[in-house]
């Protein structure tokens, strides 16, 4: 009895120290991956607390090889854009200028009840009223509201506002994503333009949105 | 960026580790064999003393390594192993031709043992 009261303990430090390691981003909402390892933990870890004859060792190696792999990848996938995409994917595009993209919500394999649930969860409760709904990496469904629906700010007091369209991050830890510069239609020269214009290449800019109607906020970066 | 660095050191260390121990493990368990094959062979040889000898030193190298095989073992096998180890021991003491079943019985053992250890692809699967 008091070995699996040991090795309760020292599986919880391990866990607990594992947890730590996987960073402050696995408490919040998780990517696939970190879902995948967050479930295998709490199974692998009960394994040898129940049977005392299984070294314990047996459940360390897998929990601390499953953790460590999984910061080195989030590690690999901070350098690599293609290998983010392929491990947890990208953004899609389920409502685009008001317009609902049955075939993409096929692809995703979202029903409309998947959509209402969604919507009603944010307090929207007419689909007419969305420029935008997006799915994220992670599942989850974020909308932005047609210009008539979304709350009035400051700027719009004195200004009606021409269509809002959402900013896209083109470039991110001074790295250029070309695809999103297509999605806004603003191309290469435009981007090589602003840059000039600040005094800055990508390496200084740590994130960089822009909409459709060229407008952009630069974020530089800290690092010298 | 530290994160990731702790991670892959102990990613390193743990596949240095893991592999270090199915060396140890083998070369242990090719050590035992050694060892039973020294004491069959004095027992056909009629070297009872030196059968004795061998077991006892068969015995005591098991038994150092016992307590850290269950690292890697599980202890139901452990235990079959060292019955069978103690079992030899016993029968070289009372010159019991019986030493010969348990000896193929204990190498038996030890060989799954050591093939437990060794990452095929059979077993991977």
């Amino acid at each position: 009895m008091a070995i699996v009261l040991i090795r309760a303990v020292i599986l919880y430090i391990v866990i607990t120290f594992s947890l730590r390691l996987m960073g402050k981003r696995q408490l919040g909402e998780l990517q696939p991956s970190e879902l995948v390892v967050t479930i295998l933990i709490s199974n692998i870890a009960a394994i040898p607390v129940e049977d005392s004859s299984v070294p314990m060792i047996m459940g360390i190696v897998p929990i601390l090889t499953l953790v460590c792999l999984d910061v080195v990848m989030s590690g690999v996938m901070l350098k690599s854009a293609k290998i983010r995409k392929l491990m947890i994917g990208s953004p899609r595009i389920i409502i685009s200028e008001g317009k609902i993209l049955q075939s993409e919500m096929k692809r995703l394999r979202y029903s409309v009840d998947d959509l209402t649930e969604a919507m009603r969860s944010q307090q929207i409760f007419d689909v007419t009223q969305i420029q935008y709904a997006i799915v994220e990496t992670n599942g989850k469904i974020n909308f932005l509201l047609k210009n008539d629906y979304q709350p009035a700010e400051k700027q719009d007091i004195n200004a009606g506002g021409s269509p809002k369209n959402p900013p896209s991050v083109i470039i991110r830890d001074g790295i250029r994503d070309s695809d999103q510069l297509k999605v806004i239609n603003l191309g290469e020269s435009w981007l090589t333009k602003i840059l000039r214009e600040n005094h800055l290449s990508e390496r200084q800019i740590f994130l960089m949105t822009a909409d459709k109607n060229g407008n952009y906020e630069i974020v530089e970066s800290e690092k010298k | 960026m530290k994160r990731i660095v702790i991670s892959a050191v102990i990613l390193a260390v743990m596949f240095v580790g893991c592999f270090y121990s199915v060396k140890v493990t083998c070369d242990f368990s090719d050590n035992l064999i050694n060892r039973i094959h020294e004491v069959e062979d004095s027992y056909k040889n009629s070297d009872f003393e030196r059968a004795k000898t061998c077991a006892q030193t068969l015995k005591d190298e098991w038994e150092s390594f016992a307590d850290r095989s269950i690292l890697i073992n599980d202890l139901g096998h452990a235990i079959e192993i060292a019955s069978s180890i103690a079992e030899i021991q016993s029968f070289a003491e009372d010159e019991d031709d019986e030493i010969y079943a348990s000896c193929d019985r204990a190498e038996t053992q030890i060989d799954m043992f050591k093939d437990m250890q060794i990452p095929t692809i059979w077993k991977i699967l």
